[in-house]
């Protein structure tokens, strides 16, 4: 047992601090970020220089961008980049965590060779396109249907909160490609490219962030963007959600760490209770990081972390909502404050993450989807 | 950063399983309940031939120079299996007190006895305040020539009936200083308490009780930066060894989902017990992974003031969920005293409550957070 | 006089897991992951059976396991009971052996190690339960082999084996080298002290390839089998229930008699 870092990996996390801490267009990237909008142009230029440096994907193979070094050092760089970008930060992103995933592991040599090097140098992203109005937790009953004419596929029906679609060159799209039972058999994954006719986006203002639907009216698909085999698609999702469900602690502890400070300065620390709550909650967080930590060391050895990432992501999810509310009792009635309200503290921040926060329990699966995984997946517990 | 035992630990970890599987079955463990004496001086001997008490003690004293997280994976497996006996009070609250402050002499004289299970020994601190720190010392030393003579009221020592010397602390002015006691001087009375987990916990009163001055253990007066420790100590074993209980909770609850049937179905196949097993789930690893860091920590030398409280704040309350849970899944079948879930959810609680419980530890945590 | 011996040992999935979680498809059995691997029992007790020889009389116990992807802290529990070395045959060429080509390949091994004195095998393993593989290897190595042994004692160069048999044992002896397959009245393993896994856990296994006993992949392992599977099954198991009616006690008893007889179970 080892509980913690290797010189190399201290020198690998301390190079993507000073780097973040230091470049000029960092600290517009971090607006941008926070706004919860997405990319804006800074984000974009920043993309770009992590990119260069191999940092977005660290644990690619060299030839597809990466720097070729175990899942540990891509998790030291997600804790990096997600300290740094703080409220706004939404982990793993679709191009490295789960387009990269699945077509390094089942994508053709020419997509790959499309692709990979340009999400890894931060050229491209995707919009992760599972969600559906009846297709949320139950992702298998999807709809979008993709026909097989011949020389293209043709796209026809509707996604729902597809988050990034409005800065994202590419639509990392689930598509039912066979009407059968059972119906996660007859799913196909594709990428398609955002600007394709028949394409239209209508942003959805969500609670602190901007996402989108999406709607497909006869949409060409060109055969070579279909992805791995013709119906295997729910496969690689799943396989891929281990790798989607990756969180890094570093943001929230960040929250955490603003927190503590605002008590002790204010001098609610006095007081047992806050007392108790907050020293619960950085209790928590070292064990939500050891979580985290747990995924990349289980990657490095061959194993696959699916029931553990089912675990990171409710613990984690649930201890935000704790982190929050907990601020919220310590700002007791500042808390309602906006971040340009006269008289807000901490910026406005918990009031933003108050509303903001509630994503974290639903995305990726709700945290009552992952107690289903705990339960059936690492206890063994029957089905029906 | 890596989070499995190495080889030596797992092959300890499954000779220990399979040792206390044979020979601390959980009839056993209800005899000891029973029994005056709490222990078997049989299986006392056959573990320490095994070399278990002598494990964190260097070759020198006749220990194997094992760390904290050797005996990490040997207490989950003594959690797992209810052992009773004064294990701990011997080696962890004890021994290695006697090892990290001990005089050349003292070591000689207790530690290659301790290591072949010649001696028990226990650890004498709380007192009627019921506090674990510095303040809730009363019991006074007073100094007679080349002697102390030491009175008070010590509760809740854990097996003190059967120990042979106790490590007791005790106000000498206004600092604390700790005595290493033959539990046959005269003065001291020894009382068994009844106690919620039948466990063999004592009152012992001392009543001017002779000390030899040459049996302080550190410096006069500078007791409570040793006693610290060992509630230190004492608070990551207890961790370990409920850990290795809540493991047990789990799989003999689970098993259970697996095999009870009610409306027709399996209980298993329920979300509404899926759920709260997964919460079981969720909070076992927690409770290892917390308190293998702090084990590591120490094992590595390095301080580990907020990590152990952090392991003894979570798993305190861990163990109260996962048992408490254990037993709605058992339903009335686990209120029996046939059924060994209540046997894991009376220790649990003397788990919880030795050396600190979730508060205490929180506030420890609080202060090292700088609150 | 100190005695070589050299023990089989063979690492099997716990046989203690429930029947149900053993699934068959394929002609192949398939286990899930927290069916945790051990030590055969019967190869255990034969452990024991050198170690009470190595106490009394001396001598070096040489542990000798065959397979592939071997874990260590299981099959190093040898070293930390007391055997002196470890040697692992350890090679995916080794996978899906049967009895003869296991037979083979240790005895091959034996041979490399060259000094023995005594071989102690369990009387069969806890997976296949063929029991073969110790009587072939002594058949390969042209020694004596006696199965089934509850007690084992060396003196003046002989050894007196308590042989089990169904109504008691028998008691044989036999000239040095022999081989000897050992049964669990024997006695059970003793458990691992400390010390001895401390000093297990610092020891390396020897490992062997092929190769470096002079066989071919083609000679061991599933290339190797003389016998073939043919089919893999898990039997399936009906009981029916037949109420035998009369008149009276004796006359019900009757009827079953008849019935019993046209069964031909009388």
């Amino acid at each position: 047992m080892d509980f913690g870092f290797s010189p190399e990996q201290e020198k690998f996390r301390q190079e993507i601090h000073e780097f973040l801490e230091n470049d000029a267009d960092a600290k517009g990237a971090k607006e941008e970020w926070a706004a919860g909008n997405g990319y804006g142009p800074h984000t974009w230029v920043i993309m770009k220089k992590l990119g260069a440096r191999g940092w977005l994907t660290p644990a690619w193979p060299k030839e597809y961008g990466g720097l070729g070094l175990p899942a540990m050092y891509r998790a030291l760089a997600m804790e990096e980049m997600d300290y740094f970008t703080g409220r706004g930060s939404r982990g793993v992103l679709c191009g490295i965590g789960m387009t990269g995933t699945v077509l390094l592991g089942h994508g053709s040599e020419e997509q790959k060779r499309e692709y990979l090097l340009r999400i890894s140098r931060g050229e491209i992203d995707f919009a992760l396109g599972y969600t559906e109005p009846e297709a949320g937790s139950d992702l298998a009953n999807l709809s979008i249907k993709a026909e097989d004419k011949g020389d293209y596929f043709l796209v026809n029906g509707q996604k729902m909160f597809n988050t990034a679609c409005h800065y994202a060159q590419y639509h990392w799209l689930g598509a039912r490609t066979q009407v059968v039972e059972p119906k996660y058999k007859g799913i196909s994954l594709f990428i398609v490219d955002l600007k394709t006719p028949g394409i239209t986006i209508i942003p959805i203002q969500a609670l602190g962030f901007k996402t989108n639907q999406i709607f497909y009216d006869n949409v060409k698909v060109p055969k070579n963007c279909l992805v791995g085999e013709l119906n295997r698609g729910f496969y690689y999702i799943m396989e891929a959600l281990d790798h989607e469900r990756t969180y890094t602690t570093s943001r929230l502890n960040g929250e955490l760490e603003k927190l503590i400070q605002y008590a002790k300065t204010s001098g609610k620390s006095k007081d047992p209770i806050i007392r108790q709550k907050l020293a619960q909650l950085s209790t928590e967080m070292e064990i939500a990081k050891l979580f985290a930590l747990r995924i990349p060391w289980m990657l490095d050895r061959g194993m696959r972390p699916t029931p553990e990432a089912a675990i990171l992501k409710v613990f984690y999810a649930e201890l935000q909502q704790r982190v929050i509310n907990t601020a919220q009792q310590i700002l007791s009635p500042y808390g309602q404050l906006k971040k340009d309200s006269k008289w807000a503290q901490l910026d406005g921040e918990f009031e933003l993450e108050y509303t903001a926060s509630l994503e974290g329990i639903i995305t990726r699966g709700t945290c009552e989807v992952m107690r289903n995984i705990i339960a059936l997946r690492k206890l063994g517990l029957p089905a029906r | 950063m890596d989070f499995s035992f190495n080889e030596e630990q797992e092959m300890l970890r499954k000779s220990a399983r399979q040792f206390l599987e044979d020979e601390c079955p959980k009839k056993f463990v209800r005899d000891m309940e029973e029994d005056e004496k709490g222990y078997s001086p049989e299986l006392w001997k056959r573990m320490a031939e095994l070399g278990w008490m002598g494990l964190l003690l260097p070759e020198e004293y006749g220990g194997l120079g094992g760390n904290f997280l050797d005996l990490t994976a040997l207490l989950e497996e003594m959690g797992r299996a209810l052992l009773p006996g004064p294990f701990l009070p011997t080696t962890v609250y004890s021994s290695l007190p006697i090892l990290h402050y001990g005089t050349e002499e003292q070591k000689r004289e207790f530690l290659p006895k301790i290591a072949e299970g010649k001696l028990i020994m226990t650890l004498a601190i709380t007192e009627p305040s019921g506090r674990f720190d510095e303040a809730g010392i009363e019991t006074k030393a007073i100094r007679s020539n080349n002697d102390y003579l030491i009175t008070g009221t010590k509760l809740l020592v854990p097996d003190a009936h059967i120990a042979d010397w106790f490590l007791c602390a005790a106000k000498e002015g206004e600092g604390i200083t700790l005595f290493l006691i033959d539990a046959k001087t005269p003065g001291i009375n020894c009382t068994l308490l009844k106690t919620l987990a039948a466990d063999k916990q004592c009152e012992v009163i001392l009543d001017n009780a002779k000390v030899p001055a040459r049996n302080i253990l550190g410096k006069s007066g500078a007791g409570w930066e040793i006693a610290s420790k060992i509630e230190q100590w004492g608070a990551i074993a207890q961790c370990a060894l409920i850990s290795g209980c809540l493991q047990q909770v789990l799989e003999m609850t689970v098993d259970y989902t697996k095999e009870r049937m009610q409306f027709g179905k399996l209980i298993g196949s329920f979300q509404a017990i899926q759920h709260q097993c997964a919460d079981m789930a969720i909070d076992v690893d927690a409770v290892k992974f917390i308190t293998y860091e702090a084990a590591w920590k120490l094992s590595q030398k390095l301080p580990a003031t907020i990590e152990v409280s952090r392991a003894k704040a979570w798993t305190s309350d861990a163990s109260r969920r996962v048992c408490l849970t254990g037993h709605r899944i058992h339903g009335g079948l686990g209120l029996t005293e046939d059924h060994d879930m209540q046997l894991y959810f009376r220790r649990a609680k003397a788990m919880e409550l030795a050396f600190g419980d979730g508060d205490f530890h929180r506030e420890i945590v609080a202060k090292e957070l700088g609150l | 006089m100190p005695i070589n011996m050299i023990v089989c040992c063979k690492q099997v999935p716990d046989p203690e897991a429930p029947p149900a979680v053993f699934k068959v498809a394929g002609n192949k059995m398939t286990l899930p992951a927290d069916v945790k691997p051990v030590i055969s029992p019967y190869d255990e007790n034969a452990l024991e059976a050198a170690l009470r020889i190595k106490e009394k009389t001396g001598g070096k116990i040489t542990a000798l396991s065959l397979g592939n992807k071997l874990v260590r802290d299981v099959i190093k529990k040898s070293l930390a009971v007391g055997a002196d070395e470890l040697i692992l045959l350890e090679d995916e060429a080794f996978e899906e052996s049967d009895s003869w080509s296991t037979a083979y390949a240790l005895a091959t091994a034996i041979k490399k190690i060259g000094q023995y004195d005594l071989i102690f095998c369990g009387r069969q393993a806890a997976d296949w339960d063929a029991g073969q593989t110790g009587l072939g290897i002594a058949e390969i190595l042209g020694i004596p082999a006696v199965s089934v042994a509850r007690k084992v004692e060396v003196t003046d160069g002989k050894v007196r084996i308590e042989q089990v048999i169904p109504d008691g044992y028998e008691i044989v002896e036999v000239a040095l080298p022999t081989l000897i397959t050992v049964t669990s009245e024997l006695g059970d393993l003793r458990y691992a002290a400390l010390k001895g896994i401390m000093a297990a856990a610092k020891k390396q296994p020897t490992v062997w390839k092929p190769a470096d006993i002079g066989l071919e992949p083609s000679q061991v392992g599933a290339a190797g089998r003389h016998s073939k599977l043919n089919k893999l099954f898990q039997p399936v198991k009906e009981a029916k229930c037949e109420i035998i009616e009369g008149d009276s006690p004796e006359e019900a008893g009757a009827n079953l008699a008849v019935k019993l007889r046209e069964a031909k179970l009388l």
